[in-house]
């Protein structure tokens, strides 16, 4: 049953405190808090189960396979189903600072929790079409979150997510129904095995490039990735963090379990194109950086960049490939959420997102410049932290395939990234404020900076520590490799 | 107020009821001929919505049970509680099961499945009901209606 | 540091303990070398499943970088305590530096290649958190940020050579590496994995056209600059080409690489020093050029260049330190460094007068020093190695302009009358002589004694020449010949020496040069990446949402497109193909096709007219056509139930609809640029190739095994009979649960939008 705790627990958690919209904020705070180490509590075990078992599935409803809907999760799952959780823990931690922390309206807590059970069915169903149906629901979550403050400027980014957004949803399911249509299956292991179908290799191929680009545009990829960028950089930081942290990540993997797995068996010209689409999504996130002043538009931009690095491992097509997406993904989960966090804390010391009107935090917060240093030197992709091993993953299997431009250009972008977080420290820590009068001491920050502090820990031992993460990696790439039966 | 308001007034009550009636009927019968919790949530709240036209949102809103929100909660709430017991049992989840109450003159076959549907009627009518009345109340406001 | 600081009462000697650190590990370093020989190793698992493990190789040449490390280092650490005293961040600058310190040593010790990378990035960090340390400044900011910027990219260089290097050879140690020559030289992408890892080593080792960072990297504080920028961080791309040398050096490409440019840096850095007034750019200036030669030694093939080398690398790093210290001395007592405003300061600072004089001797390369020793090797080396004359005389320049700066240092700014008023001038205290006048006595002693010079320098010169048996350091140059070369630099020198504010007049000419050199090329990368950018923010971020849903379905219609042609999917073959299928068949029309025919009639005119209108009530009625139509599709294709379902819903959209839409207010009107045909044309291609996928799909031999396991299922073991019901409510519960969530949410999630229920029931009951 540990298979159902990433839908169940947050989704009732969701209902629950919703039902309980007339109780004091400090009642449910508490039962989201709860709630989300709930989840984390049970993510672990499934963790341990799945490390023992290689896979966990469950047929819903009883009904034989592969007429039931299944839920499964192999060592890919579990792990982003892990790291999802943390996120929530330390998102919901972060929200009862006064760092940036969202108006605590009856509607936030069922909205974060109603994204993590979305985020964590899709990333637990062996099924097409209730991946379509978290993603809908990813999508409502994720709307009303952003419209959440009622500001109009924060309707206008809604506006324009929504509107790009249905575009990708709509051909997600024309994707799926077109797939059904061909193949006359939902399942993934059904999918897998009539891929093989010889009468079908002439139209699958489109369909399934069909559906990668409805999954390139969740992922935020080029030139496709305009919704994020607009939407973003209006949300308050621990909704920022959970969101820009978990969205366009399951767009990602739902691309590397259909094209890494189920769909494995599609043209090499696909993962060609891919490779290609992940190299100007890198670049492309990256000059965007370049070009604001507003943390967190900058940050918003870097998650596009980053994502191309996790398509790149996509695009090798290999285990070593696959791996290195699960390691970098759980790498950018934590870097990216802790320097959104630390943008929220920047705000609430400072005043201000605009890099311009800031400065003298290192002075007068080393403490906090020390923690930015390390999420952005991570993302950077300096070792010994996390990114580093991530990065590495990525290079070292581009030019084992010869392919030198993909790896050259995963390591050269490391020097955008560097820019934009130089720029940002430059800016922030370094330079004095520009108004002379500093930085105001601020009560209430201590959970804001325990939540930055447990994503830094898990930067840190991903990075000083990286065997386990990187062995097991392995092993899910390996299980993925062999279409997901256990060994 | 003319007469046909009041006409209306006087046939909109009952026709309230008796959608609702239908709204059940529909929904109880789903299972073996067209119909079911979707639809029968629609209807529901095509009761609603005649209701709130008639007597203002305010009103209808009243004679939703528990208000429409809470109300959608508990549909979505109660259609997922409704896969639980299979769990007692050392079943999937939502496996349906299946009792059969004797009542003397007839059996009447009951679910963990009607359950269910119930949850997918609540979850419909209250959510619909809560945008109608919404924007209802968002015109009467705009009229200078009582805020 | 202001000449005030010094002044305020009690010398703060805090921090003098870190000094410690650094001396315990270099009385390690003595011990170790004394009981246990050559080569020190060890190996400790990291990362097995990427086959990295802290594998520790200590040689000759890592005991002499150790050594340096160490030594001067606990000396850095005793000046700072006293440089530093009333800095009140000096806590942090300690901290940063002692983590360098262990960054260096795990560099110059790791065997494994990654290992050295891990450190060597930490080298290049620490190094930008030290040159900005006084981070108020904007010129310590830019310093620190070209800093990072040049060495980190030098690093993703040196990143891709190791692994193209550990590719070739299926090892990343550096003793395998230098084991497997052969296999090396023979693959074919040993040209590309060179120029990588040079450019890593030339961008750490400031040689040319990677130079400028160092001269601007003189903003960190001085005892910074006279450990990392003159003494350590700056010669690990050194110790990295002098540990890779004998794995490459009969190779043509390495060669003439550090040959050339090693010289061109060597003179450039010359020049460098020449055009500056500041003393510690001065002193920076030759330390490229020090650098170069260093360069231009390892690319020689023959062995006695390898000891030059490795002489030279010591007695670099026992007078330049030194003369930073010196030059940080100078700026502490007098608040100023340009050798315009300072002259006679020996009778104020005897103390730093003096030590100033022996590191001098021993840069000018004078008897009586280590660096006498140093260039006498490097002119032998260089009579050997056949060079062309135009090098020969490049560093006869260098050697001279060393001459002249040492001269500067140690003369000009200490001789003369003293221009100062003697009460504002102090001598610096002892922590700030002692530590210099160490190394500078070091310096001068190795010559007396070399003894303790000579066994550390032959251990890490056959690390660079494998082929090498014992070196003898002592029989290695010629007296008679070295002592000609050394009176000409002398003379040439002390002629630099004697036109020096002339020639900075003269040398204005190659000013024009910087507007094409490394540093203007630099300005214009980190100006023009802002640019591009921008042009690429106009281009793709220009905020308007119509654009964007353009620009997506052009992308996606692009992307699609091509991957229809790349996969081989052929829709107009397709199409004949259908459509001679049903000329044979006799075209018939399936029993329902009426009703189908009607339900798409519907929907075409809907969607038509939708394009048509521009009124909003018109649109919503023709776009609700669109929904009927389906509807009687769904209820003519056998699912009466989603025919309800639509007629309901389409319904209820447009009633509401109709009530709110006149509250927005008049529709916007069509912008006159708006492209309208562009719209068009993309609409009717997206459904043109919507139509086409669909078309593919009908093509195929329908697959009913799910549709009929329901059907076959519903009754007997779901005791339904409604098939599509008891899809829903149970063989997939879960999609409808999650639909009906998504219903749920989405009330949740427009609430604020909607006005407010909550809130207007918040205001009722507060």
């Amino acid at each position: 049953m540990l298979v159902l705790s990433p839908l169940l627990v947050p989704l009732a958690t969701a209902l629950l405190i919703a039902l309980l919209h007339r109780q004091p904020v400090r009642v449910r705070r508490t039962v989201s808090l709860a709630g989300a180490l709930l989840l984390a509590f049970c993510a672990g075990a499934l963790l341990i189960a799945v490390e023992q078992t290689g896979r966990l599935s469950l047929a819903v409803g009883g009904w034989p396979l592969p007429y039931a809907i299944e839920l499964a999760a192999d060592r890919l799952s579990a792990a982003l189903v892990f790291i999802t959780a943390v996120l929530g823990v330390a998102v919901l931690l972060y929200q009862t600072s006064r760092a940036d922390s969202a108006p605590e309206t009856p509607t936030l807590h069922p909205l974060l929790h109603g994204l993590l059970a979305a985020v964590g069915a899709a990333f637990v169903t062996a099924d097409l079409f209730n991946l379509y149906v978290w993603f809908e629901l990813m999508l409502i979550a994720v709307l009303g979150l952003l419209v959440h403050g009622g500001e109009p400027r924060q309707l206008q980014a809604a506006f324009a997510y929504l509107a790009l957004n249905l575009v990708g949803t709509l051909l997600l399911l024309i994707a799926v129904a077109l797939l059904y249509g061909a193949t006359g299956h939902l399942n993934f292991s059904a999918l897998h095995q009539a891929a093989q179908r010889p009468e079908l290799a002439a139209v699958l191929p489109v369909y399934v490039a069909l559906l990668g680009l409805a999954l390139l545009l969740k992922a935020g990829a080029f030139p496709l990735f305009f919704w994020l960028p607009a939407s973003y950089h209006t949300l308050p930081a621990p909704v920022l963090a959970l969101i820009g942290g978990l969205l366009t990540k399951v767009g990602v993997y739902a691309l590397l379990r259909l094209l890494g797995e189920v769909f494995s068996a599609a043209p090499a010209v696909l993962y060609e194109a891919l490779g290609g689409i992940a190299l100007l999504t890198m670049v492309a996130g990256g000059l965007g950086a370049v070009y604001h002043w507003d943390l967190r538009r900058i940050l918003a931009f870097h998650i596009v960049s980053q994502i191309g690095y996790l398509l790149l491992g996509i695009a090798l097509a290999s285990p070593a490939g696959a791996a290195a997406t699960l390691f970098f993904t759980l790498h950018n989960i934590a870097a990216k959420a802790s320097l959104f966090l630390i943008a929220g804390l920047i705000w609430a010391l400072a005043g201000h997102h605009d890099l311009r009107r800031i400065g003298g935090l290192y002075a007068a917060r080393p403490g906090l410049a020390l923690l930015f240093l390390i999420a952005a030197l991570a993302l950077v992709g300096v070792p010994p932290l996390s990114g580093f091993w991530g990065k590495y993953l990525l290079v070292r299997e581009s030019f084992a395939q010869e392919r030198w431009l993909w790896g050259g250009a995963a390591l050269a972008v490391g020097l955008l990234t560097l820019y934009s977080m130089l720029k940002i420290g430059l800016e922030a820590f370094w330079k004095p404020h520009p108004t002379g009068d500093g930085i105001a001491p601020v009560a209430g920050l201590g959970p804001a900076y325990g939540a930055v502090i447990l994503l830094t820990a898990l930067i840190l031992v991903m990075g000083l520590w990286p065997e386990p993460f990187i062995h097991y990696a392995e092993a899910a790439a390996a299980s993925l490799a062999r279409g997901g039966s256990t060994p | 107020m003319t007469g046909r308001a009041l006409l209306l007034e006087r046939t909109t009550g009952p026709l309230y009821g008796l959608l609702l009636a239908a709204a059940v009927w529909i929904l109880l019968r789903g299972h073996n001929a067209p119909g079911g919790g979707f639809i029968g949530g629609l209807v529901a709240v095509a009761g609603t919505a005649a209701y709130a036209m008639v007597f203002g949102a305010t009103p209808a809103q009243r004679r939703v049970p528990l208000g429409p929100i809470p109300l959608a909660l508990l549909g979505a709430a109660l259609a997922l509680l409704s896969g639980l017991p299979a769990l007692a049992l050392g079943r999937p989840y939502l496996t349906h099961l299946w009792w059969n109450l004797p009542l003397g003159f007839a059996e009447l076959p009951l679910s963990t499945v009607l359950l269910f549907d119930i949850g997918v009627f609540l979850a419909v009518w209250g959510t619909l009901a809560g945008y109608v009345l919404a924007l209802l109340r968002g015109g009467e406001m705009d009229r200078g209606g009582a805020p | 540091m202001s000449a005030t600081a010094a002044h305020a009462p009690g010398w703060d000697s805090r921090f003098l303990w870190v000094a410690l650190l650094p001396l315990a590990g270099f009385a390690g370093l003595v011990w170790g070398l004394l009981h246990h020989p050559l080569p020190w190793r060890g190996a400790w698992t990291w990362v097995p499943s990427l086959g990295v493990e802290l594998a520790v190789h200590v040689d000759g040449l890592s005991a002499q970088f150790l050594a340096l490390i160490t030594g001067i280092g606990a000396l850095v650490c005793v000046y700072a305590s006293g440089y530093l005293a009333h800095e009140p961040r000096r806590g942090r600058l300690f901290l940063i530096l002692l983590a360098f310190m262990a960054a260096m040593i795990g560099a110059v010790s790791a065997d494994h290649l990654l290992i050295v990378f891990v450190f060597w990035e930490l080298t290049s960090l620490t190094s930008f958190l030290l040159v900005g340390f006084h981070h108020e400044d904007e010129a310590a900011r830019n310093a620190a940020r070209q800093a990072l910027l040049v060495t980190l990219s030098g690093g993703l260089a040196l990143l891709a050579a190791i692994l193209l290097l550990g590719d070739i050879t299926g090892s990343y140690s550096l003793q395998a590496l230098i084991a497997q020559k052969q296999a090396l030289a023979a693959d074919p992408r040993l040209p590309a994995a060179l120029i990588l890892l040079l450019t890593g080593c030339f961008t750490k080792s400031a040689q040319f056209p990677f130079h400028f960072w160092l001269p601007n990297a003189m903003t960190a504080p001085t005892p910074v600059s006279a450990y990392l920028h003159s003494a350590t961080l700056v010669k690990l791309g050194i110790y990295l080409m002098a540990r890779l040398d004998p794995v490459f050096n009969d190779l043509w490409l390495w060669e003439s690489a550090l040959v050339g440019v090693g010289a061109f840096t060597a003179v450039w850095g010359a020049v460098l020093a020449l055009r500056e007034r500041d003393l510690k750019r001065i002193l920076a200036g030759s330390t490229i050029s020090a650098l170069g030669t260093l360069t231009l030694l390892i690319g020689l093939p023959n062995p006695g260049a390898s000891l030059a080398a490795v002489a030279f690398l010591f007695a670099h790093a026992l007078y330049k330190a030194p003369l930073f210290m010196v030059v940080g001395n100078i700026d502490h007592a007098t608040g100023t460094r340009s050798i315009d405003r300072l002259m006679g300061l020996w009778r104020a600072m005897p103390w730093t007068a003096a030590v100033a004089m022996l590191a001098g001797l021993s840069m000018a390369g004078l008897p009586l020093s280590f660096g006498f020793v140093a260039k006498d090797l490097i002119t032998v080396a260089k009579e050997d190695a056949e060079l062309l004359d135009a090098i020969g005389y490049a560093t006869l320049f260098v050697n001279a302009t060393a001459v002249a700066v040492a001269a500067v240092a140690a003369v000009r700014v200490f001789g003369g009358p003293p221009e100062w008023p003697g009460e504002r001038i102090h001598e610096a205290p002892w922590r700030m002589i002692l530590p210099p006048l160490l190394l500078a006595l070091i310096g001068i002693e190795f010559e007396f004694l070399p003894d303790l010079a000579d066994p550390l320098l032959a251990a890490a010169t056959q690390a660079m020449a494998l082929e090498l048996g014992a070196v003898d350091v002592q029989a290695s140059y010629v007296f008679g010949t070295v002592l000609t070369a050394t009176e000409i630099t002398l003379l040439i020198g002390l002629g630099l020496f004697l036109v020096w504010d002339r020639l900075y007049r003269a040398l204005h000419f190659t000013r024009w040069l910087d507007r094409f050199g490394p540093t203007a090329g630099y300005r214009f990368l980190l100006e023009s990446l802002p640019r591009v950018a921008a042009w690429q923010t106009r281009a793709l971020q220009h905020g308007r949402l119509a654009g964007y849903l353009r620009a997506t379905l052009a992308g996606l219609l692009l992307l699609a497109v091509g991957a229809g042609l790349a996969t081989g999917l052929n829709p107009a073959e397709d199409w004949a193909r259908r459509l001679q299928d049903w000329a044979r068949d006799g075209g018939d029309w399936p029993a329902q096709s009426g009703a189908w025919l009607t339900a798409a009639v519907l929907m075409l005119a809907g969607a038509a007219a939708s394009v048509a209108v521009r009124d909003r009530m018109a649109l919503l009625m023709t776009s609700g056509l669109v929904g009927y139509g389906s509807a009687v599709l769904f209820l003519f294709a056998g699912a009466p139930d989603l025919a309800f379902t639509q007629f309901a819903v389409e319904t209820a959209l447009v009633v509401v609809a109709a009530a709110v839409l006149p509250r927005f207010g008049p529709p916007p009107a069509l912008a006159a640029d708006e492209p309208y045909w562009r719209n068009a044309l993309l609409a009717a291609a997206s459904g043109v190739g919507i139509l086409v996928l669909l078309l593919g799909m009908l093509a195929l031999p329908p697959d009913t095994t799910l549709a009929d396991w329901f059907g076959a299922t519903s009754l007997p073991q779901a005791y339904g009979h409604n098939v599509v019901n008891v899809i829903i409510v149970d063989f997939r519960a879960l999609d409808t649960l999650g639909e009906i969530t998504v219903v749920v949410f989405s009330l949740l999630a427009a609430l604020p939008l909607l006005g407010g229920l909550l809130r207007a029931r918040r205001e009722a009951a507060p």
